[in-house]
C-alpha cells in the first residue's frame, strides 16, 4: 500500500489521513456536527465570488444548507438508531463537475469517511469546492479532517484495488464501461458496491393541461433540464411523449417557446449538427416512418410513428429529441425499461404514471418529477434511498 | 448518364455553369439509383422528407455523415457483385468504415484518379518510389486506405521500389541503386504525409550527416493522408515542402485531399498551394449552425460529392473537416473549378453530463 499511494495527488486531505481512514469512528446519520460543517461549507461557497458564475456550484451550496439537509433528514428521525458503515470510496464522473461533492455529501451525512477519486479533467468548479472544503475544515472542523480525502490519480488498477481494499461502500459514477473497469477490483466481503450507470430519461406532456400554462416559464424549465447540461445528464429527457386532445397545437407552442430560449442562451458545439444528422440517419435506416423536423441544428426533433422499444439506443444530445404521441399513457410501458431513470411531466398525470408503474410492474423509472426538476439534487437517486443504504440501522428486535 | 461520358471531358476544363449542369444531372441519377437499390438509404431519405423532383442543383441533395459507413454496412448491389471492400484506417478502438465496390465503381475510381493525376504529372509512366513498406498491400480482399492509395497510384509507376522494409527501415542501398539506374529520368514518389516525415525525411537528415545523400531534384512527390499526426511536431504544409526540398532537392510536391469513402476523386494541390476540384467531384462548404451554404472564404464543414459511387450510397458525404472555398474557375494555375483549403477537423464535442471517467478520448487534430 505504501508504494501504490505515493502517486496519488491530494486536493483535500493527505496520505496520512488516507492510511488512517480505516480506523476513524463512524458518525450517526445526519449528525449535528456534519450538518454544521455542511452549512459552513454552503455559506463559504455562497460568499465566494468565483462560484457566482457556476449555477451548479450554487445549486450544490443551496442543497447543503442546514435547513435543506434538516428537511431531508426528517423521514429518518423516527426514533431508530442509525450510524455510518465506515469508508466510502467514490469514483466521480468526468463530466458533471460537482457530482463528486454531491456523492461526498451522501456519504458524510450518513456518517461515513470518504475518499473521492475525481477525474483528470480540469474544472474550476472542482477547485472552488475543494478550496472551500479545505478552508472550512481548517477554520472550525479539524475533527472532520480524518473523514475527507479528495484525490486524483491516473487510471491505475493497483491504486483502485488498494482503495477498494479500504472501503465499506464503493460508489461508482459514470458510464457502464467505467463501472466495468472499476469492478475488476474485488471488494471486501461486506462492502456495498453501488454503480450509477448510463440511464435515459423522458418527458411526458399532457397537451390540454400544457396549453393552460405559461409556455415561457415551462420553456426555461425544460431548457434547464436539457440544454443546460448539453442534454447529457442521465436525467435529461431525450424523448418527449405527448398525450391529450390538443397535441398538434401544444407541440407548436412548446417547441416555438423553447426555440426562443435556445437562441438566447445556448451555444452549440460545431460538431453537434453532424452528430445529430448521424443519429437520425442511423435510426431511420432501421426504423421506418421516422421523420426529422428542424429549422436549424440547435433543435432537432425526430418524430416517431410509434414508440419503438429500442429507440433509446439512438439517443442524442445537445438538443436532440425523439417525439411521439400516444393515446394513453399505458403505451409507455415498453420503454419503461431498466435503464429508464427520470420521467418529467407537465399536466395532472403524475398519479396515473405511478399507477401504470405499479400495475405493469415495470423495471425502470426511478423518479417522477415536474418538468424543470430533472437536474435537482436529491437523497433518493436511481431508486436508492441513500441515507438509508449508506448507514446501518441498529435493530432492537 | 454514364460515367464514361464524364471521362471524355478533360478534368479541369468546365466552368461553374457547365459543371453544375453536368454534376447535378449525374448526382440526381445516383441519388435515384441508391434510393432504388439501398433500402437503408431510401428510409433515410424518407426521414429527411426528401423530394428529388424539387432539386435544381446538387447542393440541394441530401448528404450522409461520412461516419455512416462506420455505423452501417451500406451497399446498393447484391452481395455477389462485391469485388472489393475498402476500410478506413480509423483510430485504434474505432470501427473502420466499410466501402463495398463492384467492378464498375472500382474501375471508375481508378480511371478518374488517372485523369486527375495526369494533369499534374503528365501521362507517361515513371520509375516509382513508394514511400511505404510492402506489407501494407498484402491483403487484397480487405483494403486499408493506405493500401488502396498505394495500389491506386501504382498505375503511374513503371518499375517500382518500396522505400522501406516491413520494419519501416529505409532501404538505403536499394534506393541508391534505383536512383543510379534511372538517373536523368523523372521519378515519381508517392506516400503518406506522416510516413514520409517520420521514416523518410528524418532518416535522410541523419544520413546527410554521414554524407549519404539522395538527389531527387527530378522527382515529383504526391502525398496525402492528412496532417493530424504532424500537428504534434508543429510542421506546416509549407515547412514540410521546404524541408524536403532542402534535404533531397525535391521540387515538385503535391499534397492531396481525399478519403476512402470517395476513392478516385482526389483533390490535388496545384503549384499555388490550392486544392482543386475536378469535374468528377466537388466540395460544398456548409455552416455548422444549420448546414446552409457558406460564402467564399467563409469556413465551414466540408461536404464532398462524387460522381463515381454506384455500388454504395456515398456520392454526397458530410465530412468532419473544416475548410473554405478560395475561389472558382480563376486559380492562377489555369485549372477550372473550385479551389479550396482544408483548415482542420471538427473537434469532439466537449461533453458535459454523465460519461465514462476512464474513457481517454483521443484529441482530434487541427491543421
Amino acid at each position: 500500500m505504501q508504494q501504490t499511494f505515493s502517486s496519488i495527488q491530494y486536493l483535500v486531505g493527505d496520505r496520512d489521513i488516507l492510511e488512517r481512514m480505516e480506523s476513524v469512528q463512524v458518525l450517526p446519520l445526519f449528525s449535528e456536527r456534519v450538518l454544521d460543517f455542511m452549512d459552513c461549507l454552503s455559506k463559504r461557497l455562497m460568499a465566494d465570488s468565483k462560484a457566482k458564475k457556476y449555477p451548479d456550484v450554487i445549486a450544490f451550496a443551496f442543497w447543503i444548507r442546514r435547513a435543506s439537509l434538516y428537511k431531508a433528514s426528517l423521514p429518518y428521525r423516527d426514533g431508530s438508531q442509525r450510524i455510518g458503515r465506515g469508508v466510502a470510496f467514490h469514483i466521480a464522473p468526468s463530466n458533471i463537475p460537482v457530482q463528486f461533492a454531491v456523492s461526498m455529501t451522501y456519504a458524510l451525512t450518513a456518517g461515513n469517511a470518504s475518499v473521492i477519486r475525481i477525474s483528470d479533467k480540469k474544472f474550476e468548479q472542482v477547485d472552488i469546492i475543494c478550496e472551500a472544503v479545505r478552508f472550512v475544515i481548517e477554520d472550525g472542523y479539524p475533527d472532520l479532517k480524518p473523514y475527507i480525502c479528495i484525490i486524483r490519480y491516473a487510471h491505475n488498477d493497483e491504486i483502485t484495488q488498494s482503495l477498494t481494499d479500504l472501503c465499506d461502500i464503493r460508489m461508482i459514477w459514470g458510464g457502464n464501461r467505467t463501472i466495468a473497469a472499476v469492478r475488476k477490483a474485488a471488494i471486501k466481503a461486506r462492502c456495498l458496491d453501488l454503480g450509477f450507470a448510463d440511464r435515459y430519461s423522458m418527458a411526458v406532456i399532457d397537451s390540454d393541461d400544457y396549453l393552460e400554462k405559461d409556455s415561457g416559464i415551462l420553456a426555461v424549465d425544460f431548457y434547464n433540464d436539457t440544454y443546460f447540461s448539453d442534454q447529457n445528464a442521465c436525467s435529461s429527457p431525450r424523448l418527449v411523449v405527448w398525450t391529450g386532445n390538443s397535441v398538434a397545437k401544444a407541440k407548436e407552442v412548446f417547441w416555438d417557446a423553447l426555440e426562443k430560449v435556445i437562441h438566447q442562451k445556448y451555444t452549440m458545439d460545431p460538431i453537434s449538427g453532424s452528430e445529430k444528422l448521424l443519429k437520425t440517419a442511423v435510426c431511420a435506416a432501421s426504423h421506418p416512418g421516422v421523420r426529422e423536423i428542424k429549422k436549424d441544428n440547435l433543435l432537432v426533433r425526430v418524430e416517431l410513428p410509434l414508440l419503438y422499444d429500442d429507440i433509446m439506443d439512438f439517443k442524442g444530445n445537445c438538443g436532440y429529441f425523439f417525439e411521439c404521441s400516444v393515446d394513453k399513457l399505458e403505451c409507455l410501458v415498453p420503454i419503461m425499461k431498466q435503464d429508464c431513470q427520470t420521467v418529467t411531466y407537465i399536466g395532472e398525470i403524475e398519479e396515473e404514471l405511478r399507477r401504470i408503474i405499479n400495475e405493469n410492474g415495470v423495471r425502470g423509472v426511478d423518479r417522477i418529477v415536474p418538468v424543470g426538476h430533472a437536474a435537482d439534487i436529491a437523497f433518493v437517486w436511481d431508486g436508492l434511498d441513500l441515507p438509508d443504504i449508506l448507514s446501518r440501522r441498529i435493530g432492537n428486535m | 448518364m454514364n460515367f464514361g461520358e464524364l471521362l471524355e471531358i478533360p478534368p479541369f476544363s468546365l466552368n461553374k455553369e457547365q459543371k453544375n449542369e453536368l454534376l447535378t444531372r449525374r448526382l440526381k441519377e445516383l441519388t435515384h439509383l441508391h434510393q432504388s437499390n439501398c433500402p437503408e438509404y431510401r428510409k433515410i431519405l424518407d426521414s429527411l422528407n426528401f423530394d428529388i423532383d424539387s432539386v435544381t442543383s446538387y447542393a440541394e441533395l441530401p448528404f450522409l455523415p461520412v461516419r455512416m459507413f462506420k455505423e452501417l454496412s451500406l451497399k446498393s448491389i447484391p452481395q455477389e457483385e462485391i469485388v472489393k471492400t475498402m476500410t478506413s484506417s480509423g483510430t485504434t478502438g474505432q470501427t473502420p468504415s466499410k466501402i463495398y465496390l463492384n467492378r464498375a465503381t472500382s474501375s471508375n475510381q481508378q480511371k478518374a484518379l488517372v485523369k486527375i493525376v495526369n494533369e499534374f504529372t503528365g501521362s507517361s509512366r515513371m520509375p516509382m518510389i513508394i514511400l511505404d513498406c510492402p506489407s501494407v498491400i498484402k491483403n487484397r480482399a480487405m483494403f486499408s486506405a493506405r493500401g488502396a492509395g498505394i495500389l491506386g497510384f501504382s498505375v503511374f509507376g513503371a518499375e517500382k521500389i518500396y522505400a522501406f522494409n516491413d520494419d519501416m527501415e529505409l532501404n538505403v542501398e536499394g534506393l541508391k541503386d534505383f536512383l543510379t539506374k534511372y538517373q536523368g529520368q523523372k521519378i515519381f514518389l508517392f506516400g503518406f504525409t506522416y510516413m514520409i516525415w517520420e521514416y523518410f525525411y528524418k532518416k535522410i537528415l541523419v544520413l546527410k550527416n554521414e554524407n549519404v545523400t539522395f538527389d531527387l531534384s527530378d522527382g515529383v512527390l504526391i502525398h496525402g493522408g492528412g496532417w493530424k499526426k504532424l500537428i504534434g511536431e508543429a510542421v506546416s504544409a509549407q515547412e514540410f515542402h521546404q524541408r524536403l526540398t532542402d534535404a533531397c532537392g525535391l521540387q515538385h510536391i503535391h499534397d492531396y485531399y481525399g478519403m476512402v469513402e470517395q476513392t478516385g476523386c482526389i483533390y490535388m494541390e496545384c503549384e499555388y498551394g490550392h486544392l482543386h476540384t475536378s469535374i468528377f467531384s466537388d466540395v460544398i462548404i456548409r455552416r455548422t449552425k444549420d448546414f446552409s451554404l457558406c460564402g467564399a472564404e467563409e469556413s465551414g464543414i466540408i461536404e464532398v460529392v462524387s460522381s463515381i459511387p454506384e455500388s454504395y450510397p456515398g456520392h454526397c458525404l458530410l465530412t468532419e473537416d473544416i475548410g473554405q472555398i478560395l475561389g472558382e474557375d480563376d486559380c492562377p494555375c489555369g485549372r477550372k473549378g473550385k479551389y479550396f483549403k482544408v483548415e482542420g477537423r471538427l473537434k469532439d464535442a466537449e461533453i458535459r453530463g454523465c460519461s465514462d471517467t476512464f474513457d481517454i478520448r483521443k484529441s482530434r487534430w487541427s491543421i
